[in-house]
């Protein structure tokens, strides 16, 4: 068999791409990072898109057309940032990992659309007013502001505060907190509370399987609020003139009520159904082993 | 009225009440919030069944689960939908609402499949209908007498394919722990709604309980096998 011999220039490239790729390689194992700053300008309208495997995000706004991208990435990772057609992605040419983190902060304008995927890290923006579409799966999410969020984590808290429109929240295995939101609700956990204060809607669900729940908040005379859980507590604060026909149900919990009420037994201990004022909105509460409270404000 | 109409309320939803029990039927869901939840959740159910695959699927799980349905669970036979023909009736006692609701569920089961194949976010809103053109299983409650065996059948059976495709989908060991450890507290809830219904088997809370906890079993598994698609 011929051995075809390299050129002395061929073998110094290749000694010297290996010698780089090396340096990169065991930079990146060490945890060296590289420092990011690059801004981007962008058209009125256009959506964010954001995914990472390994790393918190942080999304600020502001009242420019562009996006900052601040941040640091391992060395031998490449950030890209793609702006076109009504979309602007960003993305790492590699996935970082426990030790080297991709860690992002964004600063976006405020009516900028926000879609970010997290497998492992923390989410947290803020001042936006657009929809918001957040995700993790490892790591907190926490919102302030938006319109028609959806915010969602596997096992990590779920928060949104002073968002407006339609808020979808979910949390498998830990809690979720709602404040100061004007808009329809559905809040679903399996093994976390659910608390929601300042919530101004006409619909609410909040169910979770092993947790409590409260609400404190209006009621709407065409409302409908529905709240579940099986193992905890439901507390229900509402205004001392709420008009709303309940149904509460329970197994083995109880249900107290400081309105002045007439409670008519379904079944007798479990299943209650009472009227308050107009009896306008519809309330149910249920749940199986805990007890439920419905109080006035300050109580 | 003080009794819940339970028995009525499928003729009432299909439209086939003389006027006077129509009237009476109505005028106990103004003032009786349970019986009217019961009458949207069993239209949801009728909508959902009603509205998807009459096409036949380009890719269909439900005839493997059928087959294993029928030679496990004795009582109502168990029918695809696409073999019916004709304008669909749909009769639900209250007793079988968690079978309805479970076929419902089912129908969110097999789009589990699809949305691994074609993405989707994990852990989205739950969804009461499946999409247009998926195979969509229907429990064959109408003619069932007693608390619906087959409904359950095919949850635990769609159920145990959920499980086993998170299996093979390789999902991240920590994930797949604390959706494992989700899991068990919703069987738990389960195992005592059971228990519970076998005290009161009528409990129209508990049936109701039941099924939109089995629901929520299968909405987490169907989170965690999309999950597990996009992080590949």
């Amino acid at each position: 068999m011929m051995r075809k011999e390299g050129t002395p220039m061929r073998t110094l490239r290749t000694l010297t791409t290996g010698v780089v790729i090396g340096l990169l390689w065991s930079g990146a194992a060490r945890g060296q990072t590289v420092e990011m700053d690059r801004t981007v300008d962008v058209q009125p309208g256009t959506r964010l898109q954001l995914d990472n495997q390994f790393g918190n995000v942080t999304i600020r706004t502001w009242d420019r057309n562009a996006v900052r991208v601040q941040g640091s990435h391992p060395v031998g990772t490449t950030v890209e940032v793609d702006p076109g057609g009504g979309l602007l992605q960003i993305d790492a040419d590699r996935p970082g990992n426990h030790g080297n983190p991709i860690v992002y902060t964004l600063t976006i304008p405020a009516d900028m659309p926000v879609e970010v995927d997290v497998v492992q890290g923390d989410i947290d923006v803020a001042g936006t007013r657009a929809e918001m579409n957040v995700q993790s799966v490892h790591g907190s999410v926490t919102v302030v502001g938006g319109t028609d969020v959806q915010a969602e984590s596997v096992q990590g808290k779920v928060t949104v505060t002073g968002a407006r429109g339609r808020v979808h929240a979910g949390s498998v295995n830990q809690g979720i907190d709602l404040t100061d939101i004007r808009g329809d609700v559905q809040a679903e956990a399996v093994n976390g509370r659910i608390r929601m204060q300042g919530i101004e809607a006409g619909r609410v669900t909040a169910e979770t399987v092993n947790g409590s729940v409260s609400y404190e908040g209006s009621i709407r005379n065409d409302g409908w609020y529905r709240f579940s859980t099986h193992n905890g507590s439901i507390d229900l604060t509402i205004p001392a003139n709420a008009g709303a026909t309940f149904t509460a149900s329970t197994f083995n919990g109880t249900l107290h009520t400081a309105f002045p009420v007439t409670l008519h037994e379904a079944k007798e201990g479990k299943e209650f159904t009472f009227t308050l004022g107009s009896g306008g909105a519809r309330i149910e509460l249920e749940s199986f082993n805990g007890t439920m409270s419905i109080r006035r404000p300050g109580q | 009225m003080d009794a819940h109409p339970t028995d009525r309320l499928s003729e009432f939803i299909d439209d086939e009440l003389g006027a006077p029990e129509r009237d009476e039927i109505e005028a106990h869901l103004a003032t009786c919030a349970e019986c009217a939840r019961l009458v949207d959740d069993l239209r949801a159910v009728v909508t959902a069944a009603m509205s998807v695959g009459e096409e036949p699927p380009t890719w269909d799980l439900w005839p493997g689960i059928a087959r294993r349905l029928e030679a496990r669970a004795p009582g109502p036979r168990v029918v695809p939908i696409e073999s019916r023909r004709g304008p669909r009736r749909f009769s639900f006692s209250i007793p079988q609402l968690a079978a309805a609701s479970v076929a419902v569920a089912l129908v969110s089961a097999a789009a589990v499949w699809l949305a691994i194949r074609e993405g989707g976010a994990p852990f989205g809103p739950s969804s009461v209908a499946g999409p247009t053109g998926s195979s969509a299983p229907v429990t064959e409650v109408s003619d069932a007498g007693g608390p619906a065996p087959a409904g359950v059948a095919v949850y635990e059976a769609a159920i145990a394919d959920l499980e086993r495709l998170l299996d093979e989908a390789g999902i991240d060991p920590e994930t797949r722990k604390a959706i494992d450890e989700n899991l068990a507290v919703i069987d738990q809830a389960i195992r005592q709604t059971r228990r519970a219904l076998e005290e009161d088997p009528d409990n129209v809370y508990l049936n109701t309980h039941l099924a939109s906890t089995m629901q929520r079993k299968v909405d987490v598994l169907q989170g965690a096998a999309r999950l597990a698609r996009a992080s590949t």
